[in-house]
């Protein structure tokens, strides 16, 4: 189910995004929906960065010991 | 790479928001993200939801990936490069981690051979101290 987002940009921005969509063969839709979709990825990977840090210096891991951390995976699999 | 790109920032870490960006490919094997997954519950403590999440970030970044992402690089380098891809893993025992940007496509989905055995023109090295085994190839 899609829904309809109205929102407003500035002149240069909307000429650019006209611009691209023909260079591109694509419609404008299509580009502000592909650029919302990977900000919301980036934000996320961001996000799960954010807590990755936290739950690394709470164990006092830093990322020299990443191969360490695999390393000793591996081992436990045997 | 991928464990140190979720705890810490530098190169590792930039070079994930760039295939989340869709400016490179990731290419990586169900494997390693399995093995991701455990050492981010089992050695870093993550909860099973956002190991999952991560896991499920990285595997949907490939399929972000546009047709025009290879020309539009490309263009950032001067037309040298006509695609690129990004694998990462580690196939021998005393293998480091590596990355490659690859211009040939015709084994798109595979693994790559060895660094060494590639035509390497440009070799930009990354390794720092927050990720010592980070190197970046860019073949033409």
């Amino acid at each position: 189910m899609a829904k309809i987002l109205s929102i407003m940009i500035p002149d240069e921005l909307m000429r650019e995004t006209e611009a691209l969509a023909r260079a591109q063969g694509r419609t404008k839709s299509e580009l502000v929906r592909d650029a919302l979709r990977r900000q919301l990825q980036l934000e996320r990977f961001r996000e799960l960065h954010r807590y990755g840090r936290r739950q690394a210096e709470e164990r006092g891991i830093g990322p020299e010991d990443a191969e360490a951390l695999v390393d000793e995976l591996r081992a436990e699999q045997g | 790479v991928l464990v140190s790109a979720l705890i810490a920032d530098g190169p590792a870490s930039r070079l994930l928001e760039e295939a989340i960006d869709g400016r490179i490919e990731l290419l990586l094997p169900e494997l390693v993200l399995a093995e991701l997954n455990r050492v981010l519950r089992e050695k870093l403590g993550f909860d099973e939801e956002r190991a999952r999440a991560a896991c499920q970030l990285l595997a949907r970044s490939g399929a972000l990936r546009h047709a025009d992402a290879g020309s539009r690089l490309a263009l950032r380098l001067g037309n040298a490069v006509e695609h690129v891809r990004v694998e990462i893993g580690a196939g021998r025992p005393d293998d480091r981690l590596a990355e490659f940007v690859d211009a040939d496509s015709r084994e798109r989905g595979r693994i790559a051979e060895r660094p060494e055995d590639r035509p390497i023109e440009q070799w930009l090295d990354v390794a720092s101290r927050t990720s010592p085994s980070a190197n970046v190839t860019l073949t033409t």
